[in-house]
Parts: C-alpha cells; sequence; structure tokens
C-alpha cells in the first residue's frame, strides 16, 4: 500500500513555527484574563477611567490573536494543497525491463 | 448485509466516552480554542465598559425602608436583605455589643458575596469574603487583608433604629475616582 504525501507542515521550522504562534496566542489570553479582572476591579471600585483603555487593549490583543491563527491557518492550507499535489514522474530515468509496467 | 454506521459527529470525536478512544489534541485545534477564549475575555471586557457607560439607576428613595425588628436579630447575627432595589443584597449585622451596621453585601474585589464572623478567640468582629480570603473592617467598612485591602470600602447604608425596628434609609456610597 503507497504511503500518501504529508498532510502537515514539513519544512524545517514550521514545528517551531506552530509552537511559536500557540505561545503567543496563549499569553495574549494570559494578558486579557488580567485586563478583563483588572477592569472588573476597576469597576467596582468606580474608576471608569481606565475601562476604555482596557477594553482597547483586549480588543488589540484579539485581533493580534485572530492575524495569528489565520496566517497560520493560510499557511497550513497552502503546504497541504502542495503536498496533495500528485508527483510528476521522473524523466530519462532507465527501468529495468524486469521492472517494467506490462503493455 | 452490512448496515452503514453513522458517521461520528466531531463532539464525539473530542469528548468520547471511553478513555483508549481519547486521542490528542493538534496544536492547530487548541490555538483555535484559545482564539474563542481571547474573543470571549475581549467580550468581556467590552460588557463592563458597556455597562459602565449606562446611567446610573437611581439612588435610594429617602422614604425609610423597614428592615426587621430588633427583637428578631440577637447581638452576633446578620440578615441579608435587598435595598435599595429587588438586586441588591445588604447586609444587616447586630454587633456583640448590640450596634446595628449595614454594609452592601458584594466585595468591591470581584462581587462575591460578604459574610459577618463574629469575634472569636483570635480576631475580632469583622466581615468577611471567602472567595479570595479578604476581609473589612466592621466599623469602617475598608479592606484590611486580601484583595480589598487596596480597593474602595463597602457601600454602607444608613440605618436608624427607633420604635423597636430597623429601617434603611438610605446609602453612603464613596465617591466616584
Amino acid at each position: 500500500m503507497p504511503i500518501g504525501p504529508p498532510k502537515f507542515d514539513q519544512r524545517p521550522g514550521a514545528s517551531a513555527a506552530i509552537a511559536a504562534r500557540l505561545a503567543i496566542v496563549a499569553t495574549l489570553c494570559i494578558v486579557q484574563y488580567w485586563l478583563l479582572t483588572s477592569t472588573m476591579e476597576a469597576y467596582h471600585a468606580g474608576e471608569r477611567g481606565m475601562l476604555l483603555p482596557a477594553f482597547l487593549a483586549s480588543l488589540a490583543c484579539f485581533l493580534l490573536a485572530i492575524g495569528l491563527v489565520i496566517t497560520g491557518e493560510i499557511a497550513g492550507r497552502r503546504l497541504t494543497s502542495d503536498s496533495l499535489r500528485e508527483p510528476e514522474p521522473p524523466k530519462d530515468v532507465y527501468i529495468p525491463p524486469e521492472f517494467r509496467d506490462p503493455e | 448485509m452490512s448496515e452503514a454506521t453513522p458517521p461520528i459527529p466531531k463532539w464525539r470525536e473530542d469528548f468520547p466516552v471511553e478513555s483508549e478512544t481519547d486521542d490528542y489534541i493538534t496544536r492547530r485545534d487548541f490555538m483555535r480554542f484559545l482564539l474563542l477564549v481571547s474573543g470571549g475575555l475581549m467580550v468581556g471586557s467590552g460588557s463592563i465598559l458597556a455597562k459602565s457607560l449606562r446611567p446610573p439607576h437611581a439612588e435610594a428613595a429617602p422614604t425609610p425602608v423597614k428592615l426587621c425588628d430588633v427583637a428578631d436579630m440577637p447581638p452576633g447575627t446578620s440578615r441579608v436583605f435587598r435595598y435599595p432595589d429587588d438586586k441588591t443584597p445588604v447586609l444587616l449585622i447586630r454587633r456583640q455589643n448590640g450596634e446595628f451596621l449595614s454594609y452592601g453585601q458584594k466585595c468591591t474585589h470581584l462581587a462575591c458575596p460578604v459574610l459577618y464572623a463574629p469575634a472569636d478567640g483570635t480576631t475580632r468582629e469583622r466581615l468577611v469574603c471567602h472567595c479570595h480570603n479578604g476581609a473589612f473592617n466592621l466599623e469602617t467598612g475598608e479592606g484590611v487583608s486580601g484583595p480589598p485591602r487596596d480597593l474602595r470600602p463597602l457601600t454602607r447604608v444608613n440605618l436608624d433604629v427607633r420604635d423597636g425596628s430597623v429601617y434603611a434609609v438610605g446609602l453612603d456610597r464613596m465617591p466616584r475616582a
């Protein structure tokens, strides 16, 4: 049974790139969690002035996370479609008669 | 004759009943899940901002609201009432010396319910929040330990004790920054 083409990124550094994206998105989530708890504390303390900057910072983190995930998806999809393409048969290669396909 | 088995839904693959059929989530799927979490956190911050932009509800009416009779609360006990509206819980405390006090029950840290803790052999009377082990001074409502220590005091409810009954006669909020 022939082995199918790889369905994941096999380029050198691809795994590290995915891990780096994941680490950055996780860090952004931690920052957003801190922003949310700080926002809630400020709201209960009546400090309304910092609510808008905190929301904008959280929005920026979310947009950055979206960008990282989308670029990862695009890169993975492009590579998968490339790797799934049928390889071209080699040319000018001598095949011994015993290995040739029967006519 | 073999019948065609229905396809297994995605949620069943992700959350199988048997642990043997469980598999590891890919980093790509985990990143998508984190993106969902990130969106939820952003919406949470936005909802707090939206809530702060709404006009504040009307302050307590100056007309006194009867909370309970003095005889109903022995010293060293507390009760929860709703004041000034039906959604806001306030804690009515009768101290061990007989004095009545009342504070909003929402902790100024993360709005957990605050409870009255009578004095024991080691600590004085105080208000405690068990969510993050916070404590408030019973006389002033200011945080004395835990996360509320650096925050505003609890909202105080002004009381009027007359004719053997306890009345709430308004709120004493801290001024906003």
